[in-house]
């Protein structure tokens, strides 16, 4: 899979609110083929009926569960999980071990941004994402007035 | 040229609708089965080309299902798809005539690459055969027919084409276990695992034999791999 092919093959690690919502996005297109980890079975109820994906019910911080998953053709990997310290590891396995060619990581407290940049991992805050967003709409109503 | 059929037999809907995904509508004409008993039902009253069949099915499994289906003569070609990672009882559903396998999660070009195989395997004549891959496809339709003679046949010619190939060498270590010649067998997987250490196939086949001991499960056919060659090239 990997290389110049528009086919993605893409694997998102937890099946949270973020995890589930990204996959189910991302599987509607037909050139995604798309992989879902998380510990708990119940989490992937949050994916709806309509998911054309595959789900792994194991823990991500396995090499294990990366091997089964096939991380091997993975052209991305997200690390979506609530804890900072499991999105690092698996991003760090996937990047260093694996060399997948572009993985990304949920970070929850925005100052750890710098210790992901060192580890060549690009990170997505999604607070700070709110917050710009906020900011944008806050600054544009007072234009508007 | 008509559009081959195919069914797709796997109680998971997240899996039937991505198969229907990755495959062109212009070329093949998919339908579903949501479990065994619909697909035998389906399998028994219509002509497919063939059918992609889960393994782990709650009621009438995969190989249950294909049981049934020979018992009652109905010989489509079938497509194994195997729980994550793992290739079970394979030697079982290699004398029940099905010889291809792909393990969950499998990537569009893997579920593409195996149809394809599928439908060009049977408009393979041996007159015909003259690459290394038609040499291993005849070698695989001659297991699937139980000439396993003319299998050995071909898989040996197929060695001497493609020396550094580990793909006949992991076959060949396969029928001699099917044979009952453990020995034989770890030669053939050491010699795969010699060329391409990497070939995972080989490899837990040999754990397996060495290890376990235990011929009756998770041979690994190395069915659906895809040379890290020609994934860097996009296919």
């Amino acid at each position: 899979m990997r290389g110049e092919s528009k086919e993605k093959y893409i694997i998102i690690v937890g099946c949270g609110r973020l995890g589930a919502v990204l996959a189910s996005s991302l599987a509607e297109s037909k050139l995604n083929s798309v992989v879902v980890i998380d510990k708990k079975e119940d989490a992937f109820d949050r994916l709806g009926g309509s998911f054309s994906g595959f789900k792994i019910i194991n823990d991500a911080t396995e090499i294990d569960t990366l091997a089964q998953a096939k991380i091997q053709e993975a052209d991305v990997l997200v690390a979506t999980t609530n804890h900072d310290n499991v999105n690092i590891m698996v991003a760090q396995i996937a990047k260093k071990i694996y060399d997948v060619p572009k993985v990304f990581a949920r970070l929850t407290e925005p100052e750890r941004a710098k210790v992901y940049e060192e580890l060549g991992i690009e990170t997505i805050s999604p607070t700070e994402l709110s917050a710009i967003e906020f900011k944008r709409i806050i600054m544009e109503y007072g234009e508007m007035e | 040229m008509s559009k081959k059929k195919i069914l797709v037999v796997d109680d998971e809907k997240n899996i039937r609708t991505m198969i229907r995904n990755c495959l062109d509508e212009k070329e093949y004409e998919i339908d579903i089965a949501v479990n065994g008993e619909e697909g035998f039902t389906k399998l028994n009253e219509n002509d497919y080309d063939i059918t992609l069949l889960d393994i782990k099915m709650p009621g009438i499994t995969g190989l249950e299902l294909l049981k049934k289906l020979r018992d009652n003569e109905i010989y489509v070609d079938v497509v194994m798809m195997t729980a994550y990672g793992t290739v079970e009882r394979a030697v079982e559903a290699m004398k029940l005539g099905a010889i291809d396998f792909i393990s969950k999660p499998f990537t569009p070009a893997e579920i593409r690459d195996i149809v394809e195989t599928v439908i060009g395997r049977k408009q393979l004549e041996e007159s015909n055969v003259e690459s290394f891959k038609d040499t291993v496809e005849f070698a695989k339709s001659c297991i699937l027919s139980q000439e396993y003679d003319k299998a050995t046949e071909y898989l040996k010619k197929a060695v001497g084409m493609e020396v550094d190939s580990p793909e006949p060498h992991n076959l060949l270590g396969v029928l001699s276990e099917m044979n009952g010649d453990k020995m034989k067998a770890q030669n053939h997987y050491r010699a795969a695992l010699a060329l391409d250490p990497t070939y995972e196939s080989a490899s837990k086949n040999l754990s397996r034999v060495v290890i376990d001991g235990n011929n009756n499960k998770k041979i690994d056919l190395g069915g659906t791999r895809i040379k890290k060659t020609e994934r860097n090239n996009g296919k």
